[in-house]
């Protein structure tokens, strides 16, 4: 189609081109457009090109190209060996190695910055692996979080014990070091030392003080008890039972603070009631021989509670020695009251 | 280079005058011949001036005939289109 239609064109211009006798162009109308020179002649050039190619049938298109390479070759070599004179020429050819060789050195780097790309782009692949991977076990804790937190615990009570042991271990150290650092102030520096031996001479004193108050305490307590009139303490003691003084007793040593006075006071008020201190008294001076072995009985019994308050205080050896001392006390006390109750039976006898 | 192609043609006041064949052709759209030729007359900046017409054979004559706005457009892109497509080439 294309082809006839140049044809078409071609014949017509042949025709208006005096190829055919008597065909002109009458012009009726045009339109009107400017171009430069340099373009209308490439233009018209091309439009010449353009018609006699697909007129001229015998010519192909390769044919054509080569041709015209092939004239472009010949004319520019022609025209390059009357512009430049043979020098210029070697120059112009060692220029040419030389963008060549550059042209090769480019070319060589450019395989090196496209290799290392190739290597960034790697690394790029391993560190969005490794983004993805993360971002994905992250997932998986959120998931599982309640595995994590068990192992969270863990690893905070591990945590802690390494911890704990590290402030014992610490601790043991500071308790050295202080300990060291003392007697380094004690040894280079009287005046802490005899600050230190004061401390220690006040801690004492206060100390003996304490232990001077029981004393006196305990002595004043022996007093108060001598101070009581004979008869009532052997109405006391005759009248009861060893079980009721001794537990008495064992309440004083288990409870250190209590008054003894008020608690000796409180059970001669209960002995002192009309009707058993009638009795008790009836039974007392009937015979000799009932006393007796109740004073006896009596001496078993304190003798056995005696063991129950060693027993008792085994932890508390201080208590255990007061209760001692006391027992001694009221012993010697209690031997020296049924001496003076078997006298006095004596001398009624 | 090639040769140029020059027609002759009757203008207006009936006189012959020879002009420059830049391009002709037919367009597939109108199945109608077009021609773009020249006198090689320069404007006052130096530009060439092109004329185009559409050619009609009528008996023993070629008629160049006014083409409308859309024709117009027809030729310019044919022009602008070998323009480029040889500018490529090149």
């Amino acid at each position: 189609m294309k082809n006839n239609a140049d044809e078409i064109v071609v014949a017509t211009l042949k025709k208006i081109g005096n190829e055919v006798k008597g065909m002109e162009a009458e012009i009726r109308g045009k339109r009107t457009c400017l171009i430069s020179a340099k373009w209308k002649e490439f233009l018209a050039s091309l439009g010449y090109i353009h018609i006699y190619h697909t007129f001229e049938q015998k010519m192909t298109d390769y044919d054509m190209q080569i041709r015209d390479e092939k004239e472009d070759f010949i004319a520019m070599k022609k025209l390059y060996s009357t512009l430049f004179t043979e020098k210029e020429q070697e120059n112009a050819r060692q220029k040419m190695k030389w963008y060549q060789e550059r042209i090769q050195q480019f070319n060589f780097l450019k395989q090196k910055l496209s290799d290392k790309k190739s290597h960034y782009d790697r690394d790029i692949n391993v560190n969005n692996a490794l983004r993805n991977n993360v971002e994905t076990l992250s997932r998986l804790y959120e998931v599982n979080y309640s595995n994590v937190l068990a192992k969270i615990e863990t690893a905070m009570g591990e945590e802690n014990k390494l911890y704990n042991d590290f402030i014992n271990e610490e601790g043991e150290h500071h308790q050295r070091d202080s300990a060291i650092l003392l007697d380094a102030m004690a040894r280079d520096d009287e005046e802490t030392l005899k600050k230190l031996k004061e401390a220690q001479q006040q801690f004492k004193r206060n100390h003996f003080d304490t232990m001077n108050n029981l004393i006196n305490r305990k002595q004043q307590l022996l007093e108060e008890l001598k101070a009581n009139s004979k008869q009532k303490v052997k109405l006391f003691l005759v009248t009861s039972t060893p079980f009721v003084f001794a537990k008495g007793l064992l309440s004083v040593v288990t409870a250190p603070v209590m008054d003894f006075k008020s608690f000796m006071n409180n059970k001669m008020k209960e002995k002192k009631k009309p009707q058993s201190l009638k009795n008790k008294t009836v039974v007392s001076t009937s015979t000799s021989s009932p006393i007796i072995n109740a004073n006896q009985e009596s001496i078993t019994t304190i003798q056995k509670l005696i063991d129950e308050f060693i027993t008792k205080t085994a932890n508390n050896p201080v208590a255990r020695q007061q209760c001692i001392d006391m027992l001694k006390h009221l012993l010697t006390m209690y031997s020296y009251i049924s001496k003076e109750i078997e006298e006095d039976i004596g001398k009624r006898k | 280079m090639k040769n140029k192609t020059t027609i002759e043609i009757v203008n207006s006041d009936g006189q012959k005058q020879a002009v420059e064949v830049i391009l002709a052709f037919v367009s597939e759209k109108t199945n109608k011949q077009y021609i773009v030729y020249t006198q090689n007359e320069k404007n006052g900046e130096d530009m060439i001036i092109l004329y185009a017409s559409a050619m009609i054979e009528s008996n023993d004559k070629i008629v160049f005939e006014d083409i409308s706005d859309d024709e117009w457009k027809i030729v310019k892109d044919k022009m602008r289109d070998l323009m480029h497509q040889k500018g490529e080439d090149k």
